[in-house]
């Protein structure tokens, strides 16, 4: 059976590429056997000549016997594929400016296409290069992998005792491992003055790490098991390819080295393979270090042993024959009984009923963990659909092209088709040019999509780093080609049919008479309707991408209910300097005053976690006279503030008074609360003079402040409270942080601030941004969104103004006959371009009319990216008419003008 | 000469053409004059069918060509049965037996 398809596929070849001897070598056959028969009729008497026409006759029509003979070699359709297609080079040859533009337009689509679908791939799609991902499962919240905790045990991301426990009790896993973020570090290779610092990448994990994920050692070796037993014993640290290549050249040597992390001396032992690029997606990282590690290189807190701090998450690698269902209702009861067997009291009931709400999250970890992923995967899938419609346009815009020149080759098919040749053959010829378009448009598109990406990924990571693997792979490659098919389809098979579509006789008829017959082909209206479709679709576009537009300018200008264009945060990093508790308290008060005195200055206030600083803390709150139904409404967020703290902001008070220098001394100490804490907990109450209990410590009501945005524009506003910053114990001990009202330009006054508090601490590392910068950066991947989007927009349109040029020219060209025969009745040159215009707008507003109502329905799907506008909306809608009424108007002006300059003589001698 | 030629039926020329070239090598013409003498002049090969029928073979492997010299010493092509071609030559002539044997009891029907 192989034998004899091999011996099939060989003769194909050979008749195919050796074409002209396999002909010689028929013609010598069949010659042979002539000759022969002619020698039979020779010995029977015959003259030579008279044998070989006798047996000339006999044979039969040589010409009839050669043609079947090479059907029945059965690469005909091959052939006439083959000859096709050198003719299709020629005709693509002959016209570069039409060629050239299909080129370029199905490049641009393809290439956007495969672009995002190379980031849908690497951040959504592709699993881990390890073996066997299928069977990794992620016990944890996938997207927490940089997030920690202090206080209740937490089951999104857990401690590490809570992660022994697990992992001894599991029934389900071969193994599991934990995976828990370094923090920032700073790391010193080489020695002596050669030493160079930098902070690079590094996780903790533990030492099965690299055996759970099954990833070898590229170059030296991975952990073992007993370097991850010990805290603080085995300073080793295992690097990845691009860390190794990047930072060490490749060096072999490095291998048995030390670097400094942390001031702690750590060996080198190994690098992972090219193209690991850890468990976590969109995330960069340069090296590991084992769990037992952290003790030593991060002293300030203990997060080995503490049941309280929530830091790592967990990966396990399933039993043979255990499905992931399984799994997740085994480990989540063995990690729910572990958390009960170490918590009592009102941590066990809040544990419980937590619990409640968000079960433990057991998910397969095929793709690995990613916080990128959550962040940015919906906003992919956005894109993914806008540049899809965008392909659209790009067939619909192409497929008029190729249309209107299948009008203008009308003649040809009709002879053609007269002649005999078989629809199926002209069709068959159409596709074969349609395909060299298209696969020479999806080579040059993956060269696009590649540098797009880049781009793409440049930008983004410009406000945070994103490392993802943007190598296309046999998936991305895969999608290209899809897309190219339904690309050859969809531009390709229409006009061909359509063009083929011939009625005989009247075409020939309407041939010869363009003056008002070719009026009627002129108009194409397929073509028409296909520039109606690509308007349709604009508008769809434009609706969305204007909105988007109007949604990041309420992200960026919205009232946040603090002066937001006045205010400068500062930051200023305690961590491993002498400044701690009192000191530290001190510290904030000094900074305060010292920046206070600034000319320019109005207010500088000390707080906790500040403006857009980062940092929130949940506690729970007992108000007199409010019964709670759940633990979750005696939920607020918290922060510490010192005096003036609302002024500094611009915040606005609607009952009471600010904090001021006294409240950091009074007992109870005074507290604001914003108007939604108000509303919930006090209704029509006065709140003024309240005592209300904070983790058992009493704080007085002072004052209530309007609801303002402390971290994210886009939230929703919380139930919050504003304590007075007395105690130096509490509040996050590594920083502090200042909001410092000015007067004018907040850029102005970055110096000024940065070199006041140089003044009072000198060495510790200062961060002073004005605040809109810091909300800016909140909102970046927002904007980013929205310029893709928009550049998209602008492609479409402009391919939809090409489209509507295309049309009207051509059937502007067609009709010059009928034009010139209305100069020659006496219409103005005015009154044709107005007819000309008119047309093309009726065309523009038919696609608009259709484009609105979808645009309207397709916007519902991007209801949640949008902030502070609603889906219908006026402006943006209008924004989205007047452009493309406007786009077809300037598209067709150009051929208007030149159809109002046909004179009657010029129509007649076209003729 | 016997004008009483019989048209062969569907399918046969495959098998003649295997059975000519199953005794040895043989160029297009020397098949069909091999043909036209054993059955004692009653088979005329079409002329017309026997290279495009040669073709086929060759594409389907029971046969395979080569070149060289004829009786009177000029180039022809030789045709040679392959080992896929007696397997299917001893296939066709089963089939063949079985069909005629099948067709001969019909015909005996009284």
């Amino acid at each position: 059976m192989l034998a004899r398809l091999l011996s099939d596929v060989r003769y194909r070849l050979r008749a195919l590429f050796s074409r002209a001897s396999v002909e010689r070598e028929l013609d010598t056959e069949l010659r042979f056997h002539i000759e022969r028969e002619a020698e039979k009729y020779e010995r029977q008497g015959m003259s030579y000549e008279a044998a070989l026409r006798r047996a000339r006759l006999a044979f039969g029509g040589v010409e009839q016997v050669k043609e079947a003979s090479r059907d029945m070699r059965g690469i005909a359709r091959l052939e006439s594929i083959v000859r096709d297609l050198r003719y299709a080079i020629r005709s693509l040859q002959s016209r570069p400016a039409f060629t050239l533009t299909v080129i370029a337009t199905l490049a641009l689509g393809i290439g956007a296409n495969t672009a995002i679908f190379t980031l849908v791939d690497a951040l959504v799609l592709r699993p881990l290069p390890v073996s066997h991902p299928e069977q990794l499962v992620i016990v944890s919240d996938p997207a927490e992998v940089n997030t920690n905790n202090v206080g209740l045990p937490l089951t999104d991301y857990v401690s590490v005792p809570l992660y022994r426990d697990v992992r001894a009790r599991n029934t389900v896993f071969t193994d599991m491992y934990a995976n828990g973020a370094a923090g920032s570090l700073d790391v010193q290779t080489g020695a002596g003055t050669e030493a160079t610092a930098e902070q690079p990448h590094a996780r903790f994990v533990t030492g099965n790490f690299f055996s759970v994920l099954g990833v070898p050692a590229y170059a030296g070796r991975t952990f073992t098991a007993a370097e991850d037993e010990t805290p603080g014993e085995d300073p080793v640290a295992v690097l990845t390819y691009d860390y190794w290549q990047g930072r060490f050249s490749g060096s072999s040597t490095v291998i048995g080295s030390l670097m400094r992390v942390n001031d702690v001396a750590v060996t080198i032992i190994g690098v992972t393979p090219p193209g690991f690029h850890g468990d976590i997606v969109g995330q960069p990282i340069d090296f590991w270090l084992p769990m037992m590690m952290h003790p030593a290189i991060q002293p300030r807190q203990d997060r080995i042993d503490d049941r309280a701090w929530s830091w790592v998450v967990m990966m396990g690698r399933l039993k043979p024959g255990v499905t992931l269902a399984t799994a997740r209702q085994e480990v989540s009861a063995i990690e729910a009984n572990a958390i009960r067997d170490n918590v009592s009291g009102r941590l066990l009931s809040e544990f419980e009923d937590n619990l409640k709400q968000a079960p433990i999250q057991v998910v397969s970890g095929a793709r690995g963990f990613s916080e990128r992923r959550a962040e940015y995967g919906k906003a992919l899938w956005v894109l993914m659909a806008a540049v899809g419609l965008v392909i659209l346009v790009v067939c619909a815009n192409v497929s008029s092209l190729m249309l209107a020149r299948t009008v203008a080759r009308r003649r040809e098919m009709t002879v053609r088709m007269t002649l005999g040749a078989g629809r199926g053959r002209l069709v068959q010829q159409m596709l074969v040019e349609g395909t060299l378009l298209a696969i020479v448009s999806s080579v040059l598109g993956l060269f696009a999509a590649t540098w797009g990406t880049r781009v793409l990924l440049a930008t983004v990571s410009a406000s945070s780093p994103i490392a993802i693997d943007t190598t296309p792979d046999t998936r991305v490659l895969a999608f290209t080609a899809a897309v190219t098919l339904a690309c050859v389809l969809l531009f390709g098979l229409l006009p061909a049919f359509r063009a083929t579509h011939v009625d005989l006789a009247t075409s020939l008829r309407a041939q010869g008479r363009s003056l008002m017959g070719a009026a009627r082909v002129g108009r194409i209206p397929f073509g028409r309707a296909l520039v109606v479709a690509q308007i349709a679709l604009s508008t769809l576009l434009l609706i969305g991408g204007a909105l988007l537009v109007r949604s990041m300018q309420q992200l960026l200008h919205s009232d946040l209910g603090v002066d937001r264009d006045h205010v400068v945060a500062v930051r200023v990093r305690t961590a491993r300097s002498p400044y701690v508790g009192a000191r530290l308290a001190q510290l904030r008060r000094d900074l305060a005053e010292r920046v206070r005195q600034l000319p320019g200055v109005d207010a500088a206030a000390f707080a906790d976690h500040g403006l857009f600083s980062g940092g929130a803390s949940g506690y729970h709150v007992t108000v007199p006279g409010f019964v709670a139904q759940a633990d979750s409404e005696r939920r607020v967020s918290l922060d510490r503030v010192g005096p003036n703290f609302f002024h500094a902001i611009g915040a606005r008070l609607s009952r009471g008074r600010d904090i001021e220098p006294r409240d950091l001394e009074t007992v109870p100490p005074a507290t604001l609360i914003n108007e939604t804490m108000a509303r919930r907990y006090f209704a029509a109450r006065d709140p003024l003079g309240v005592t209300v209990t904070v983790d058992s410590a009493p704080y007085t009501i002072v004052g209530v402040v309007r609801d303002f945005q402390s971290s994210d524009v886009r939230d929703k506003p919380r139930r919050e409270m504003y304590l007075a910053f007395n105690d130096p114990t509490v509040g996050d001990a590594g920083q502090a942080k200042l909001a410092v009202h000015v007067r004018g330009d907040p850029s102005r006054f970055v110096g000024p601030i940065r070199r006041a508090i140089e003044d009072v601490a000198r060495t510790l590392p200062i961060f002073v941004d004005p605040v809109n910068d810091r909300v800016r950066a909140t909102v970046a991947k927002d904007v980013l969104l929205v310029q893709v989007t928009m550049f998209f927009c602008i492609v479409t349109l402009v391919l939809a103004a090409l489209g509507l040029y295309g049309v009207t020219a051509y059937s502007t060209s067609q009709r010059a006959g009928e034009l010139g025969l209305r100069a020659a009745l006496g219409a103005e040159p005015g009154d044709v371009t107005r007819m000309v215009l008119g047309e093309a707008v009726r065309v523009a507003i038919t696609g608009v009319v259709i484009g609105v109502p979808a645009g309207l329905a397709a916007t519902r799907l991007i209801r949640a990216q949008l902030f502070g506008v609603g889906t219908i909306d006026l402006p943006s809608l209008s924004i989205a008419i007047v452009v493309l009424v406007a786009t077809a108007v300037v598209a067709s002006y150009l051929p208007a003008r030149r159809a109002a300059r046909v004179g009657p003589l010029e129509a007649l001698r076209l003729e | 000469m016997n004008d009483a030629r019989l048209d062969l039926p569907q399918g046969t020329l495959d098998l003649l053409i295997l059975k000519a070239l199953s005794l040895e090598p043989m160029h297009g013409w020397a098949i069909s004059e091999r043909i036209h003498q054993v059955s004692r002049e009653t088979l005329q090969i079409p002329q017309g069918s026997l290279y495009p029928a040669l073709h086929r073979l060759e594409r389907r492997g029971w046969i395979s060509a080569s070149w060289g010299a004829s009786d009177n010493n000029r180039r022809a092509k030789y045709y040679e049965l392959t080992r896929a071609g007696r397997k299917q030559l001893e296939a066709e002539t089963q089939d063949w037996a079985r069909l005629t044997s099948a067709v001969a009891l019909v015909l005996r029907m009284s």
